[in-house]
């Protein structure tokens, strides 16, 4: 009996396992029939495939999920139901997982009222929405109601906005540089028309007229400054809009930034009939700072002070400072800022008042390398004004440099302290190149000796034994940086200070520079005031 | 009261795309858990367009198949989960199953 009992047991049991198992395959089946299956997974010699029962749709389902606009369908509750790639990506949602989530987890408290009921509630809206991190995204909604298998379906059409705003904001730019481009081609124009005048008239002298040949050069020596102001203006506005432009920190001391500044705008400033007042504090304003670039910011301060006042208006510039912040102010009573230019009164290519610009020339990158060099050292620049007519304040803040660094500091880097004449070698193979320059620093005073063909320079240099040397880098038959390392080589040279100039100034080439053994990377053409930095200066306090 | 009606719920919805069969199931499960299982379900959509391979994880045949992960023990409701009696049943959240 037991054991009839124990196998009627083991069936029963048996009985309830098949039926569990046929529990999942009918059921399939059973889906199947009743039209509640799409798809299935198949294995074939790739692996896991989906085989769709219908591929309707194909033109549709192509043009909708590859259009460049979002698409986007959500029940009643909101649920994003579909969406495509465009759509995910728009709000920075998995494509994967953006099905089933909610749609108002895109649509920031502000939009809300656009929706009614889960509903757009206008046939179409600007709407702003908010990506996954959190960014703002504004879009144009269109929105359609659909059924499927009765029940309403809402369908999004979700243009991206922010494109169109970026389009308009490169058309914009590009008309701002083309103008600029012409600004640029007139003004290089203009000192070279008087240049080109002086030197016919010289070559149709007869005999040479000392007034005349010191008009030409007077002439000429102006000319060639401007020129050479419209270049390094137009190599900064290169290096600002590639982010490239480079400055050297050192301990300086702002006042003597600001007595530069005032010198080099002195007589322009004068020339206006302009009255400049200064104030400095009695105590060293110490700054980590490249000295050379914020007397430009400066002077570029002052400069624009003088452009933009009527004839014998008055500018003051002060320098104040406590213990954190330095704060230069630069104050005019001329034609002032208006409000609409304000905000913009310190970027490339602005929009400024174009025909007091033209008539005082100049490329108009003043305020624009102002404020990059300035917040390169971690300062900011403001400018403040009543409006038109009412003059207008420029204020740089930068911060101190704790005081308790080196007071024996210089200004400038200065190698040599002293004032007493150098030997200097200048090797270039452009003839003209090194004699200028070797003019320039007879005139300063120093010791000169060219040399133009790089294989001589080591034994020029044993035998004249410089003091200093300007190298250029491409020189064409020997390798500058190879020539710099075997100068080094040489033991009698070993306080020799070497300059290398060439026309490239990028990081590499500065790199490469200092490795090779250099002190100092200098970009032709030299401007006279690292000369004298290299050689000291005259006492500023 | 046992498990089903107190702990929480875990579903992993497998979905090819987005059609018609899928999307109704999508839906339909929302509403369902909202109904019956408020506050304590977690659903995962899983298109296995995307990967097929997924599919191996709960031997996925047919599309779509709703999955119950938790609580245990696991069962699989296949097709557009449009008839709630039969899901209450199948998940057994209604005495007449077996």
């Amino acid at each position: 009996m037991e054991t009839h009992k124990s196998e009627l047991e083991a069936l029963q049991r048996q009985l309830a396992e098949l039926q569990a198992r046929l529990r999942e395959p009918e059921e399939i089946i059973r889906a199947i029939r009743d039209g509640e299956v799409d798809a299935f997974v198949v294995n074939d010699a790739f692996g896991e495939q989906i085989y769709r029962l219908r591929n309707v749709d194909v033109l549709y389902r192509g043009m909708i999920e590859q259009m460049r606009q979002g698409a986007v369908a959500l029940d009643q509750d909101g649920l994003v139901l579909y969406s495509n790639a465009y759509f995910a990506e728009l709000v920075g949602a998995d494509r994967e997982r953006i099905v089933g989530t909610s749609f108002f987890a895109f649509v920031p408290e502000e939009s809300r009222p656009h929706f009614v009921n889960g509903e757009l509630a206008a046939p179409q809206a600007d709407v702003l929405l908010r990506a996954t991190d959190g960014s703002p995204v504004p879009v144009q909604l269109c929105g359609t109601r659909i059924v499927l298998e009765g029940s309403p379906v809402h369908c999004l059409i979700v243009t991206d906005l922010g494109e169109e705003q970026r389009r308009e904001q490169l058309v914009i730019e590009s008309r701002k540089k083309d103008e600029f481009l012409a600004m640029l081609a007139h003004e290089l124009r203009n000192p070279i028309a008087p240049i080109r005048n002086a030197i016919q008239v010289l070559d149709l002298a007869g005999e040479p007229d000392p007034a005349r040949v010191a008009w030409a050069r007077q002439l000429i020596g102006r000319q060639v400054q401007q020129l050479g102001r419209l270049v390094d203006d137009l190599m900064d506005i290169s290096r600002i809009t590639r982010g490239k432009l480079q400055i050297e920190r050192r301990p300086i001391d702002l006042r003597s930034v600001v007595q530069r500044a005032v010198e080099t705008t002195e007589s322009h400033i004068e020339d206006r009939g302009h009255r400049l007042t200064v104030e400095l504090p009695n105590r060293r304003v110490p700054v980590a700072g490249d000295a050379v670039r914020l007397s430009q910011v400066v002077s570029n301060v002052l400069h624009n002070a003088a452009k933009f006042t009527p004839d014998g208006g008055d500018i003051s510039i002060s320098l104040e400072a406590n213990g954190v912040d330095a704060r230069i102010t630069v104050r005019d009573c001329g034609i002032g800022i208006g409000a609409d230019v304000l905000p913009r009164v310190f970027d490339l290519f602005a929009q400024g008042d174009a025909t007091v610009e033209r008539k005082q020339g100049g490329l108009g990158i003043g305020l624009a390398l102002v404020r990059n060099v300035v917040e390169m050292h971690g300062g900011r620049v403001q400018a403040r004004s009543d409006g038109h007519g009412k003059g207008s304040e420029i204020v740089v803040e930068l911060p101190v440099l704790d005081d308790a660094a080196d007071e024996a500091s210089a200004d400038l880097p200065v190698p040599h302290s002293s004032e007493h004449p150098k030997r200097v070698m200048v090797v270039d193979d452009n003839v003209d190149a090194a004699d200028s320059l070797a003019i320039l620093l007879q005139m300063l005073g120093h010791e000169v000796r060219t040399v133009t063909e790089g294989a001589k320079v080591v034994a020029e240099a044993e035998a004249f034994r410089p003091d200093l040397m300007f190298l250029d880098i491409g020189l064409p038959d020997v390798n500058g940086y190879e020539l710099a390392a075997s100068l080094r080589r040489v033991p009698s040279l070993h306080a020799l200070q070497l300059v290398a100039l060439t026309g490239y100034g990028q990081k590499e080439y500065r790199e490469r520079s200092r490795n090779a053994g250099f002190d100092h990377h200098w970009v032709k053409p030299l401007d006279i005031r690292k000369l004298e930095s290299l050689f000291g200066e005259r006492a500023s306090e | 009261m046992g498990p089903v009606d107190t702990e929480f719920w875990n579903l992993r919805l497998y979905v090819a795309g987005q059609s018609t069969k899928c999307t109704a199931a999508v839906r339909n499960l929302n509403r369902f858990c909202e109904e019956h299982l408020a506050g304590r379900y977690h659903i995962e959509v899983v298109d296995l367009l995307q990967n097929p391979r997924l599919a191996r994880d709960d031997q996925i045949l047919a599309i779509p198949t709703l999955v119950r992960k938790l609580p245990e023990p696991l069962r699989k409701i296949v097709g557009d989960l449009s008839n709630t009696e039969k899901m209450l049943v199948g998940f057994d959240l209604r005495p007449g199953g077996s």
